[in-house]
């Protein structure tokens, strides 16, 4: 677990665009306050017939597909021992972290009946038949071993601080490097786990999914599409942040992952189309979400045909691009499955309300912040310059802009 | 005409009774009751709605089924809730008299008084075939609602030509909207119509000036709005495939459905299965053992033959059943372009950043892992 390179971006918290990530988050929690005491009919537009509304396509499919990068820099910089992605591990499992953390505050607050969530915790309470119940274990389990693979980062800067801090992160930091082989074992299993039993809830759901997306191959396309939008996602935060804080990276690191990500996206269409040519479904590929569909295709193809070219994927901006297409693709993906290409019978018709949107919003402007605090206090991003040289760099970039 | 309960006005000692009258005629026809107090004050004041009743090619049939109302009764009714200042069956007087009568109330209430034509209006050869005091039907027609406040026709010669209409229709018989284009005419089918509908449309017109929800044909949609069958009693027989199959079998005198017979109710708009007539009971012909004829229908009655069956057009489900597929969820346009606004938003902001550092890349140094 060599992470030399990481350091604290540091700088001022309260930034304009952190006030108003915070502002935004904070009109949600309004939200969520009332919808906590007045139910969900009041601010959400739910029914019966789409019981799950947004809430579950973006704020957990899609959120944990874009934290799905921990997964795949896990299996990238240690099954396959790939060292030199070291320097993107721990933005990525951050960013994991946060997005399974927002995943699941989300579905606290959708719950029916939030007040009985306790129940999820008491095995003697628990349904075994349940697709949601492993899910929603996972989910939490896995969670917990991510915000275990940012303690390292905590401690580490503690380490250097006087006092009783100082003790204890000397004393728990060389016991977290001995657990960590166990740790990261988890953090394999458990995603290939949940990634997967998301496509199969709807499994149960012949009758209601289009016959486009339905197909028992539904585990293994969650799991390839979060893989691929996984790094797309980490191909994106890591531009972002060098955008943001002018640090340094080496392009390359990120080009050879879109490769990767380039291989899962072909899987993934591979896959989808040759399942459906032999079920004979591609005969539905008709009307709107027959167009929805080909988009999806579009989504998974032209970035990962791309970034098959050198020069192409080399080149900072262009893979910026790919990687948010890719990422594009595959939260359409989810999004068709969970609410595009279901139709849970006649005369259902669903929109998110306005106060679900701004609670969607609110969520993630919530993650940005804590992402933006955390990278600023503990060592978490590589190749962060020092203050001065940093200045110039920022300089630089602004006035290329 | 003296009449127990016709004595209004602050006089009367019998306020009370007069209250319980309008009650009465605002609760038989579907209003409200304190619409019957809003009538009472009106009428009180001196405002009762002048009526002016037409004869034309028809055969009473329709006045003589109000003559039979008892809730209110007909004195109560031309006495005290309207005032009927023109009407041949029941007018005392005759000739120049009852022609000046007219011409009186008329100038009295002009534009504020309801025209009530009964009968169709001939309009072969100018009109000849029905004349009253050297004038046309179709003269009087025109004069009377042209200046009228509101027009309802009653019975089916006046909505759309009824008997008088049938093949070969000799006199060009007509009905009233045709003749009146261009006016909102109230038309209130049936052979004859149901009274408390023409009730229930005067007396909300008196009390509100307002006319009620109208379909397509000038139907009050509150009498119109569904046909017999749905509302039928015998409707349960019909569900459970019990039909009576000739005059006086087993079926037909255990009251079992009439369709076989002929019975038109699938494709009758009417409330004639809600509203008894006259407050009897079963007073209407599938009550007491006969197919309806649509005699509210154009396309049925006097054209298609009494025993022949007609199409269910609307092959509803018992009323207990849930709708097989009824509108749930809303979209709110406000929503959509705020999801709009941030998909588009970040799409561009994606796009724009990643061609800025594409264009950008070339100037910059090379860089070290």
């Amino acid at each position: 677990m060599a992470h030399a390179s990481v350091a604290p971006v540091g700088g001022p918290l309260l930034t304009r665009g952190t006030k108003l990530a915070l502002f935004i988050a904070a009109v949600a929690s309004v939200l969520v306050s009332v919808r906590l005491f007045t139910g969900l009919g009041p601010i959400t537009a739910l029914n019966d017939g789409f019981a799950w509304g947004i809430w579950k396509p973006l704020n957990v499919v899609t959120f944990t597909g874009v934290g799905a990068g921990a997964l795949g820099l896990a299996l990238v910089a240690h099954v396959a021992n790939r060292g030199r992605h070291h320097p993107l591990v721990r933005s990525a499992v951050l960013t994991g972290a946060i997005a399974y953390t927002l995943a699941g505050i989300s579905v606290l607050v959708d719950l029916g009946r939030w007040w009985s969530v306790w129940e999820l915790v008491v095995p003697t309470r628990w349904n075994v038949r349940s697709v949601l119940l492993e899910v929603a274990l996972c989910v939490i389990a896995y969670c917990a071993v991510l915000w275990l693979e940012v303690l390292p980062a905590l401690l580490e800067r503690w380490r250097d601080a006087p006092g009783a801090r100082g003790r204890l992160a000397a004393r728990v930091l060389p016991r977290m490097q001995r657990m960590f082989p166990f740790l990261l074992a988890l953090a394999i299993v458990l995603p290939f786990m949940h990634q997967s039993s998301l496509g199969a809830l709807f499994l149960f759901a012949p009758t209601k999914l289009h016959p486009l997306w339905y197909t028992g191959w539904l585990p293994a396309l969650f799991l390839l599409s979060c893989l691929s939008m996984g790094f797309g996602a980490v191909i994106v935060v890591d531009t972002l942040t060098h955008l943001a804080w002018g640090r340094r990276r080496d392009v390359r690191l990120c080009s050879s992952l879109a490769l990767v990500m380039a291989g899962l996206s072909f899987a993934f269409v591979a896959l989808r189309v040759g399942d459906l040519a032999t079920s004979g479904a591609l005969r539905h590929v008709t009307g709107w979400r027959g167009v929805l569909f080909l988009v999806e295709l579009g989504l998974f193809t032209y970035p990962a045909v791309r970034v098959l070219q050198r020069s192409y994927r080399e080149n900072a901006g262009l893979l910026f691009w790919a990687a948010q297409l890719a990422v594009a693709g595959g939260a359409l993906y989810r999004f068709d499955v969970y609410l595009g290409a279901f139709s849970p019978g006649l005369g259902w018709s669903y929109f998110p309300s306005l106060a679900e949107l701004v609670f969607s919003l609110g969520l993630a402007a919530a993650g940005v912040a804590l992402y933006v605090v955390a990278v600023k206090r503990l060592p978490i991003l590589s190749g962060v310059a020092e203050p001065a040289e940093r200045r110039q760099e920022a300089a630089r970039l602004r006035a290329h802009a | 005409m003296p009449h127990p309960t016709s004595v209004a006005g602050p006089s009367s000692p019998s306020r009370r009774d007069f209250l319980k009258i309008c009650t009465t005629a605002a609760a038989a026809v579907g209003l409200p009751a304190w619409a019957g107090e809003a009538m009472a004050e009106d009428i009180a004041k001196g405002k009762k709605p002048s009526v002016i009743w037409l004869h034309f090619q028809e055969c009473t049939g329709c006045t003589e089924s109000l003559l039979r109302t008892s809730h209110p009764d007909v004195a109560a009714l031309i006495l005290d809730l309207i005032s009927l200042d023109y009407h041949e069956t029941l007018l005392a007087a005759a000739g120049v008299q009852a022609e000046d009568a007219l011409a009186k109330a008329m100038a009295e209430n002009d534009g504020k008084y309801v025209c009530v034509i009964e009968g169709a209006i001939p309009v072969r050869e100018g009109g000849r075939y029905c004349m009253i005091g050297g004038r046309t039907a179709l003269e009087i027609a025109r004069t009377v609602a042209g200046r009228a406040g509101a027009i309802v026709a009653i019975g089916s010669c006046a909505s759309w030509g009824g008997v008088p209409s049938a093949a070969p229709n000799p006199t060009g018989a007509t009905g009233a909207p045709e003749v009146l284009e261009g006016r909102t005419v109230v038309t209130l089918p049936g052979c004859p119509a149901n009274p408390y509908n023409l009730l229930g449309t005067v007396l909300q017109f008196a009390t509100f000036g307002t006319l009620p929800a109208l379909d397509g044909k000038g139907r009050p949609k509150f009498a119109y709005g569904r046909v017999i069958h749905e509302d039928c009693p015998r409707r349960p027989h019909f569900d459970a495939g019990r039909f009576a199959k000739a005059f006086g079998d087993e079926g037909h005198r255990n009251g079992w459905c009439l369709y076989k017979l002929g019975c038109k109710g699938p494709q009758t708009h009417a409330n004639c299965s809600l509203l008894p007539f006259c407050e009897v009971p079963g007073a209407w012909p599938i009550g007491i053992g006969h197919p309806c004829v649509g005699c509210t229908e154009q396309e049925i009655a006097f054209r298609v033959p009494l025993h022949t069956t007609v199409e269910v057009q609307k092959p509803t489900g018992p009323m207990a059943y849930p709708g097989i597929a009824p509108e749930r969820g809303e979209v709110s346009a406000v929503s959509a372009g705020v999801a709009g606004l941030v998909v588009g938003g970040l799409a561009a902001a994606g796009y724009v950043s990643s061609r800025k550092l594409a264009h950008d890349e070339p100037k910059e140094p090379p860089r070290e892992g």
